[in-house]
């Protein structure tokens, strides 16, 4: 038990600004994000022990990540079925005017990841964590020739949504 | 990489996050650990408990008839237990042995399995129950007239099934509103590629 909680400790400390930020651009808003976060490393917990050494910790870990998003957010887009749009939507981040340009960037970029397909937005966070194209289309289960088709037609999506302003 | 995508991943980085620390997690997490591991314990608890509780009402030891009873109801439950820890505790299954593409196809497995419960194996039950039922009352009313015998096992079998009948289409309207339009969602996103 000792060893499983130094193991975990040292995963959580490694990856969880990147887990923190790929939930962030898959479901577009913080208490989806930090739901999602906890989701993510109960699983990483409770699989720990199903950690073979001889594969990519990260990539493990970006497979848990991933598919626990995937699932996380059709849940989540079921219940949006059955409540009022309006209210779903006022969790989407907000664009406060007080926040420093930077920070409204940032807040763009979510936001714009946000309305792409659930596939599209695992590859471009993925891309967006440095990434490589055979990494992504290990996680994804996509050819790396796929992949690259998809990112080029995903970052003309991305810009035009960014410069338009044409998110929600 | 060409600059847009870096300036973007510049962006992607900048953010700043404060997330809770390791070791609160850690005390999170055996708490859960421990609460599922209760629930297991108590979920195939309640076959044995059964069981005993069927042994100490029926004299199963002197009766084959009683005997017969017992083995098909605690046939029934085990096979009920058993879908329901599959589902239930599945969870613990490593997700990372899963890309994409192969999860959510696991997932619509999964979800279909879950429905199977309710349309197979909780009808399958039914029938296991109502046999060991049946075959139990051969014996406990074999001193009364034919008649009135006929007229008890089919008044049970009939409330048996009645009662049955209604568990599983309720169970079947809950699934058409949660598991349903879940397996659609997760279809319809593996049709996205």
């Amino acid at each position: 038990m000792q060893n499983k909680e130094a193991i975990f400790k040292a995963v959580y400390t490694q990856a969880k600004e990147k887990v923190y930020r790929l939930c962030l651009g898959f479901t577009g808003n913080r208490a989806d994000a930090d739901d999602l976060l906890q989701e993510i490393f109960v699983k990483v917990w409770n699989n720990l022990e199903n950690f073979r050494h001889e594969s990519n910790i990260q990539t493990w870990i970006y497979r848990i990540a991933t598919n626990t998003a995937l699932l996380y957010v059709t849940r989540r887009d079921r219940q949006k079925q059955r409540v009022n749009e309006f209210e779903q939507n006022a969790s989407v981040l907000h664009i406060d005017d007080n926040q420093q340009e930077q920070e409204q960037q940032i807040n763009r970029l979510y936001e714009a990841i946000n309305v792409l397909k659930k596939i599209d937005r695992i590859i471009i966070s993925l891309l967006l964590d440095d990434c490589s194209y055979s990494e992504i289309a290990d996680i994804t289960g996509l050819s790396a020739t796929n992949v690259g088709v998809k990112i080029s037609r995903i970052k003309k999506v991305l810009f035009k949504k960014m410069n338009d302003g044409s998110i929600n | 990489m060409d600059q847009s995508i870096k300036s973007l991943q510049e962006l992607w980085h900048h953010k700043k996050v404060h997330l809770p620390d390791a070791d609160m997690l850690i005390t999170k997490l055996n708490q859960a650990e421990s609460r599922s591991r209760h629930e297991r314990l108590i979920l195939w608890f309640s076959l044995p408990l059964t069981i005993v509780l069927l042994m100490i009402l029926l004299p199963v030891f002197g009766s084959a008839y009683f005997l017969f009873a017992l083995l098909f109801a605690a046939f029934g439950m085990l096979m009920i237990l058993w879908q329901m820890h599959k589902t239930k505790f599945s969870k613990i299954e490593n997700d990372a042995q899963f890309n994409n593409s192969e999860f959510i196809q696991h997932h619509i497995s999964k979800l279909n399995r879950k429905m199977l419960i309710t349309s197979r194996y909780m009808w399958i039950y039914a029938f296991l129950l109502l046999a060991g039922i049946n075959i139990g009352y051969l014996e406990a009313i074999e001193n009364l007239d034919i008649e009135v015998r006929f007229l008890i096992h089919l008044t049970i079998s009939g409330l048996l099934i009645f009662f049955f009948y209604k568990a599983i289409q309720k169970r079947k309207r809950k699934n058409s509103a949660e598991l349903v339009p879940l397996i659609d969602l997760l279809k319809s996103m593996k049709n996205e590629d």
